[in-house]
């Protein structure tokens, strides 16, 4: 039991701001990196792939058994977690959302088949590595290094440093490459991009394996950061859902802005109000920002009917 | 009407199917009709709570399985710890596997909603982890192996007290066993003297708990009381504690005693867990044989639910109706402690506590 | 009776879901609003009837308030949306789904929040109060037939075939000089009313509700009927209602070792949902499609 002497009030206030904030980046590293992937798939197609929170998840499992149990190096096991999230999320595209949409089927019946996808991996994942929560533990957990009355582990600088890293390199892809630009010319104006000759699914396909390996690098970090259970996926993605909306879901820069203002928002609203209304404050945002400013901070305007 | 016909037509063959698929059960349950006695096990199997659900699951297996009764049956349904798939497996129990008594449900919610069901048709249930207050009024035929929210909650704040502690953190988890169990504590706690400096809350299955825990930190609580029924919770939350550097002394219910936590290692050394009487050596040893870890919170709890209907079966019970009348007389020494249901069906119940020692839970002698 | 008490108890689950679900179909399917927040307004009638039935309001009094309650909701709700399109309304109501569970959560003065609120009534109308199981389905038959009807008249009328042209091509609608908002939030409204209805009938007959019944599982449950049955077929949603209840309850009746029986259930019943779509990927029944 220690009684530290205060110095003052006001200095015990900033450092709980300031610790808040710390804590709302972290949090919203978190829901950005869900949150990118999931709006470059929005954005060149359209609808909603809620099934990509399981690809964050068979990842993380995915270094669980690669490095936790079989025991190959950390490094190659990321690499190959990346590689083989992305193939996961090629195959979704190619053998179930494709299929459908050469047979007719709209968007509610994607959003549906999607959330079909999401139970079946699920329930797979719990029958091949049980219902318990499994830790990766390559990382001892320890108190985090103190700075300026501010607490953060290395672990957590290190996601911070990677999602930023990772949101350049895409930003510099979509804007920079030609692959890039046709994928923004599809999220536009997608009957605009095929008279002038990009190829729809061609397109598609880049959007999921790069999505997917975003997801990858995800599970990588949610594994390291936080632990693994079978149904974890659907409170991933809902987050990672609204972090997008909030910054502008058809564009990825702007998703990944807005789940750092989502992080923020709970993690600083729960400061004034009982810490019952986290989700409430993460939902309300949802819902104001969609009736008041639907393409979200940084969007596109397509939301609203034009008047 | 053309619509019309389609449904009856639908439902006449999905009736058929069902009563179908059930002939099996049926025809065995007729040949042998006076002396066959179904039991079910329940819970959630799948979903948040899903590493409860099958320990308990295994303890009640555990005791079926040693008695190998010939003339018992034992059927389990998954009900995901959702109300309405709670009321759906009773329903089907009941009326088609024809159970006379069943050991379940863990969370609260669904033990309350398969009650009256239970209830109606005169089957015994037994929950092995519900402390709901509500659970003891629910009807003579629900039962409990643990006991309620009030019995933990004096406990756990009279232990804080007694140990000198006078301001105390609360986190809990935003459902019916963390609020309940939190409000006991509250009341007790301040009768006893003590001051609740700072009282948060989460979702349950959410692991981010860092600004609770940040606003717990500036509280300067001299000890903090965790109540979480969600192990994934439980183990990301006990992480940030280590990690935002907090120095109050953590306690925590008995939902924290699940074997996930241990793997953080050096970081829940000392960790000091309200738990029922723990389970004795003998069921400890039995429960590690066969299933390679160590008995998980409520598996003891399921095995003593699970026993109380064997023993009332050997006593010649083959009804819910007498096999309830049989668990209102006995009396027993099993694996969580001893049993003997009071009026309400619930069991006194002593407490101890548990702290994480060297990577495993230790029992602290009185 | 004839039929056992479980199948007793899944026909009740099921009338009260096809009035849920072709209700839901007539926001989505026949008025083109893509509405997500279909489960809060369930939740509002469920707990609105719920409490005050508790109250000792007699039970037509309280279904009544409860549905209209939920109705108001649908107002505001369309009211609030209508600027959107298609996709983005959707995430509103998402959202708007969210937020109603938020509040049953922490509002806990009303709602005793995740305490939840045990034993609610069980229905009596008219001094006949509803005791068994059997008495409750032909009461759920009832109400269900009855409202089932009401909107069936509803969209075959001169204002169902507004509704379903203001869906395909709201722009020459308004064009006619026909006030397309009005027909959203009359159709809104009236989906809402029998969300409520259904939702006072699942909670006086569980006889337990807390937020949690409210939520995620729930929403994807009625959204899952509605599309898998067809948009815009009232036919698709019974059909669809009847399979969706039906699938996970014959998964029972195999015989699995009882360590995997959850998720192995789950999945397959995962897997027979995608199948499903495979083959109608416009639903059983649909006809239209939504963009």
């Amino acid at each position: 039991m220690k009684n530290e002497i205060k110095t003052s009030l006001g200095g015990k206030t900033i450092a709980l701001l300031a610790q808040s904030i710390i804590n709302g980046l972290i949090t919203g590293s978190i829901y950005a990196l869900v949150a990118s992937g999931y709006s470059l798939i929005y954005s060149t197609n359209n609808f909603m792939h809620f099934a990509h929170g399981i690809s964050v998840v068979a990842a993380g499992y995915m270094v669980y058994w690669l490095f936790s149990l079989v025991g190959i190096p950390f490094y190659v096991t990321c690499i190959i977690t990346v590689i083989l999230s992305a193939i996961f999320g090629l195959a979704m595209y190619r053998l179930i959302y494709l299929p459908l949409q050469k047979k007719g089927a709209s968007n509610v019946i994607l959003l549906i088949a999607s959330i079909g996808i999401l139970t079946f991996f699920q329930n797979v994942i719990q029958i091949a590595f049980g219902s318990g929560v499994k830790l990766v533990g390559y990382i001892e957990v320890s108190k985090g290094i103190t700075f300026a009355g501010v607490t953060m582990t290395l672990l957590q600088i290190v996601i911070l440093i990677i999602s930023l890293i990772i949101f350049i390199l895409l930003y510099q892809f979509m804007q920079k490459t030609k692959t890039g630009r046709n994928m923004r010319a599809v999220s536009n104006n997608s009957e605009l991009a095929s008279i002038v000759g990009i190829n729809h699914i061609r397109i598609s396909d880049i959007s999921f394996l790069i999505g997917s390996a975003l997801a990858g690098v995800a599970g990588i970090l949610v594994a390291l950061e936080q632990n693994l259970s079978p149904f974890m996926g659907t409170n991933l993605m809902i987050k990672g859902f609204t972090g997008a909306v909030i910054g502008g879901i058809n564009y990825v820069p702007g998703s990944i802005v807005g789940s750092f203002l989502l992080g923020m928002a709970e993690n600083l609203g729960i400061l004034v109000l009982p810490s019952g209304y986290k989700d409430a404050i993460a939902f309300s945002m949802l819902f104001l920002f969609l009736l008041f400013k639907p393409n979200g901070i940084l969007g596109k305007k397509e939301g609203r009917f034009d008047k | 009407m053309r619509t019309f016909k389609v449904v009856i037509v639908m439902l006449v063959i999905m009736g058929l199917l069902l009563t179908a698929g059930c002939a099996d059960t049926e025809e065995t349950t007729e040949d042998t009709e006076s002396d066959m006695i179904v039991v079910g096990i329940m819970g959630p199997y799948t979903g948040g709570a899903a590493e409860y659900g099958n320990a308990a699951k295994d303890g009640a297996m555990l005791a079926f399985n040693e008695a190998n009764l010939s003339n018992v049956e034992v059927v389990t349904e998954d009900t995901k710890s959702e109300t309405k798939e709670a009321a759906t497996a009773m329903n089907k129990m009941v009326s088609v596997d024809n159970v006379q008594a069943v050991v379940g449900d863990l969370i609260s919610a669904a033990t309350l909603a398969a009650a009256p069901i239970a209830e109606q048709n005169q089957v015994v249930l037994i929950s092995p982890a519900s402390t709901s207050t509500d659970v003891s009024t629910a009807g003579d035929y629900i039962f409990r192996t643990i006991p309620g929210d009030d019995g933990q909650g004096i406990f756990a704040a009279q232990t804080l007290s007694d140990a000198g502690y006078t301001k105390l953190a609360l986190l809990y988890t935003n459902d019916q066993y963390g609020n309940g169990l939190a409000t006991i504590i509250t009341d007790e706690f301040t009768e006893l003297g003590g001051e609740i400096v700072a009282d948060e809350t989460y979702e349950a299955g959410s692991s981010d708990m860092r600004t609770q825990l940040t606003k717990i930190k500036d509280a300067e609580p001299e000890a903090l009381f965790i109540v979480s029924n969600t192990p994934d919770s439980s183990v990301a939350l006990l992480r940030q504690v280590t990690e935002i550097g907090i120095d109050a002394d953590v306690y925590g219910s008995e939902g924290l005693k699940v074997a996930s936590i241990l793997e953080l290692g050096d970081s829940v050394e000392g960790v000091t867990i309200t738990s029922v009487s723990p389970e004795s050596e003998e069921f400890k040893q039995k429960y590690m044989e066969e299933y390679g870890v160590e008995p998980p919170a409520f598996a003891a709890q399921a095995y003593d639910g699970a026993t109380a209907i064997i023993m009332a079966i050997e006593g010649g019970a083959t009804t819910g109706e007498e096999i309830k009348d049989a668990l209102y007389e006995m009396e027993f020494d099993g694996a969580s402690g001893h049993i003997k249901f009071d009026e309400n069906g619930d069991v006194a119940g002593g407490y101890v506590l548990v702290e994480v020692q060297d990577g495993a839970f230790v029992t602290l002698e009185e | 009776m004839i039929i056992s008490a479980y199948q007793t108890h899944i026909f009740i689950l099921i009338f009260i879901y096809i009035i849920l679900a072709v209700s839901l179909n007539l926001a989505l399917g026949y008025t083109g609003l893509l509405n997500l927040g279909h489960v809060a307004f369930f939740g509002i009638g469920a707990y609105t009837s719920a409490l005050l039935a508790i109250e000792g309001l007699p039970y037509i009094a309280a279904v009544i308030i409860a549905g209209l309650f939920a109705s108001v909701f649908g107002y505001l709700l369309v009211k609030a949306t209508d600027k959107l399109k298609g996709d983005y309304m959707a995430m509103a109501t998402l959202g708007f789904s969210f937020v109603v569970y938020s509040l049953l959560l922490n509002l806990r003065d009303i709602t005793r929040g995740a305490m939840g609120i045990p034993g609610i009534p069980k229905p009596s109308i008219l001094g006949l109060t509803i005791r068994t199981n059997d008495q409750y389905l032909i009461f759920v038959m009832a109400v269900c037939a009855i409202s089932v009807f009401i909107m069936y008249r509803m969209v075959n009328s001169p204002f169902g075939k507004l509704l379903e042209a203001n869906r395909d091509n709201a722009v020459n609608l308004r064009v006619l000089g026909k006030n397309t908002f009005a027909l959203k939030y009359k159709a809104m409204m009236t989906s809402a009313f029998f969300a409520g209805v259904s939702g006072s009938l699942y909670a006086h007959y569980i006889t337990f509700i807390d937020p949690t019944s409210f939520y995620i599982a729930e929403l994807i449950l009625i959204l899952t009927i509605v599309i898998v049955g067809g948009l815009a077929s009232i036919k698709g949603s019974i059909v669809a209602t009847i399979v969706i209840i039906y699938v996970p309850e014959m998964l029972k009746m195999l015989e699995l070792p009882a360590s995997v029986l959850g998720p192995v259930r789950q999945a397959l019943y995962a897997m027979i949902l995608i199948a499903i779509l495979m083959i109608r990927p416009r639903g059983i029944f649909g006809k239209v499609d939504l963009e």
